[in-house]
């Protein structure tokens, strides 16, 4: 952000003038993290409702009384809140409507028991998931019998659901993502735990959704500070993280 | 991102030589730019503090006092902009603290500075304060005036000097925003003295000022006053972002 404002208009208008563009101030991560693939952007339109869904990581604090949208305790601390900041202040003209619905150790199967109430009644436009470190952490953890077969299969159904009911919802899928050697997360997440990056990837994929690989951005991350700069245990972000994971989603749209 | 739209207006607009209207970013830039800010670089290690009311408070847990803790920052601008901070300079390991107490006028940021301020020794100390020290007048029946508000600030900050010759301070300017508070009519033209003076205390401590004044008006030709604060003191969502803005715009990494 600090960059993007450091050329005052008149830079601009020079800068133009000689066709000399500065680059886009995207941080260096999250632009690397996508130089691969470029997201599909989504645009942001008058009236739009805007909902976050997820796990701990989207909930995040949120207050359960807060039910409004684009209330700052009802967003919680994580990187909804950061990514709704912005797009409200960038798009005041549009009248925007901003939900957090994320709920703690969530797994695809309770999103689904959820759904009704904390999606599909909400009409949300824009819908961004990030879902399945616990479908997968649940297992070792709380000796949850769920395969990866059952996330893609319970993922596949609820985006089908939700097409069905919402039919111009654009989606964002975001990638789940750990960081290794960071406290929870260890040798033993792997090579199981990257089936559930790639299944969230391959419903993106198939349904033609927006998808942001947290995972590389994270990846690009940890060379710049130790993992514990991102993320305190390996699984939920840092106030870095989840400000870094904001700008990876603001990436994918558009004003 | 920001200038994604702007960015190509600039470009076509340059051409024809004329301006589209102000985005957010630019009414941060306009402000700026008028007040001739001067940029603080950020240092390895660099501490840097929020003072203020409850507007910079925002939440925070009060029992949670570490460095760049999620509770302790609350969830206002001061919050946004420590996000920013961290992400943007994974390499400084700077640390950063809120201490904004909701209700606060200068009188009782100096009964705690020393805990609240010096202990913590900053290198760079961002104060916003005065709302409360008009506003109180009108409904605590508080008797200070501005020549106490401006004596208050005076002495705080030459202790804070005393203490910490090579702080850098960041003033933000106090703001009110016109056409939500019934008694809009009372605020004028004593409030506009206190930020006079917030001004003049800047410029007499060579300190950055944020001219928030200026961005809110800039912000309420955009959006109705209430998008951007929803009782004319404290932020919303968007206004919060706003003065975070303000906020990075000062600091050079």
């Amino acid at each position: 952000m600090i960059n993007l404002f450091k050329n005052s208009r008149r830079t601009f208008i020079k800068n133009s003038s000689t066709a000399l563009i500065a680059s886009l101030a995207i941080p260096e991560i999250v632009s690397s993290a996508f130089a691969v693939a470029k997201p599909k952007k989504i645009t942001i339109q008058d009236g739009d409702v805007i909902l976050f869904q997820g796990d701990s990581i989207t909930d995040w604090g949120r207050s359960r009384t807060q039910t409004d949208a684009n209330v700052s305790a009802g967003l919680g601390t994580g990187y909804p809140i950061f990514a709704a900041g912005e797009i409200l202040n960038k798009n005041f003209e549009k009248n925007l409507q901003i939900y957090n619905r994320g709920v703690s150790g969530d797994k695809v199967f309770q999103l689904a028991d959820r759904w009704d109430k904390d999606c599909l009644d909400l009409k949300p436009n824009i819908l961004s998931i990030l879902i399945g470190v616990n479908d997968f952490w649940a297992i070792a953890k709380h000796g949850y019998t769920g395969t990866i077969d059952t996330y893609r299969n319970d993922y596949m159904k609820l985006i089908d659901r939700t097409k069905k009911a919402l039919p111009n919802v654009k989606l964002i899928i975001g990638e789940p993502f750990a960081v290794i050697g960071v406290k929870e997360v260890d040798l033993k997440w792997y090579p199981k735990f990257n089936e559930y990056r790639q299944v969230a990837r391959e419903v993106a994929e198939k349904n033609d959704i927006t998808f942001i690989p947290y995972q590389t951005i994270f990846d690009e991350a940890v060379k710049k500070a130790p993992g514990s700069y991102w993320t305190i245990d390996g699984v939920h972000p840092t106030i870095a993280g989840a400000s870094l994971m904001a700008h990876a989603w603001l990436e994918t749209v558009k004003s | 991102m920001f200038f994604q739209n702007s960015r190509r207006n600039f470009i076509k607009t340059a051409a024809v030589g004329t301006l589209a209207p102000l985005s957010i970013p630019q009414i941060v830039a306009a402000a700026s730019a008028s007040s001739k800010t001067r940029k603080i670089k950020l240092e390895k290690d660099d501490v840097i503090l929020f003072q203020g009311d409850s507007i910079t408070d925002a939440g925070r847990d009060k029992a949670t006092l570490t460095a760049n803790t999620l509770k302790a920052l609350g969830t206002g601008y001061a919050f946004l902009t420590t996000a920013d901070l961290l992400n943007k300079n994974p390499d400084k390991n700077l640390s950063i603290y809120n201490r904004g107490i909701s209700g606060n006028k200068v009188y009782q940021l100096a009964d705690r500075w020393d805990v609240d301020c010096l202990s913590l020794k900053p290198n760079v100390m961002s104060i916003m304060i005065g709302v409360n020290d008009f506003w109180h007048t009108l409904t605590n029946g508080y008797t200070g005036t501005v020549e106490v508000y401006k004596n208050d600030y005076i002495k705080l900050l030459d202790r804070t000097k005393a203490a910490l010759p090579d702080v850098k301070l960041i003033i933000l300017e106090p703001y009110f925003v016109n056409g939500i508070r019934p008694e809009e009519a009372k605020w004028h033209p004593t409030f506009d003295s206190y930020q006079q003076v917030a001004r003049e205390i800047a410029e007499k401590y060579q300190a950055t000022l944020i001219p928030l004044q200026s961005m809110f008006d800039e912000a309420v030709k955009q959006a109705p006053p209430k998008y951007w604060t929803p009782d004319g003191v404290h932020p919303s969502m968007a206004g919060a972002s706003l003065i975070s803005h303000a906020w990075l715009d000062v600091v050079k990494s």
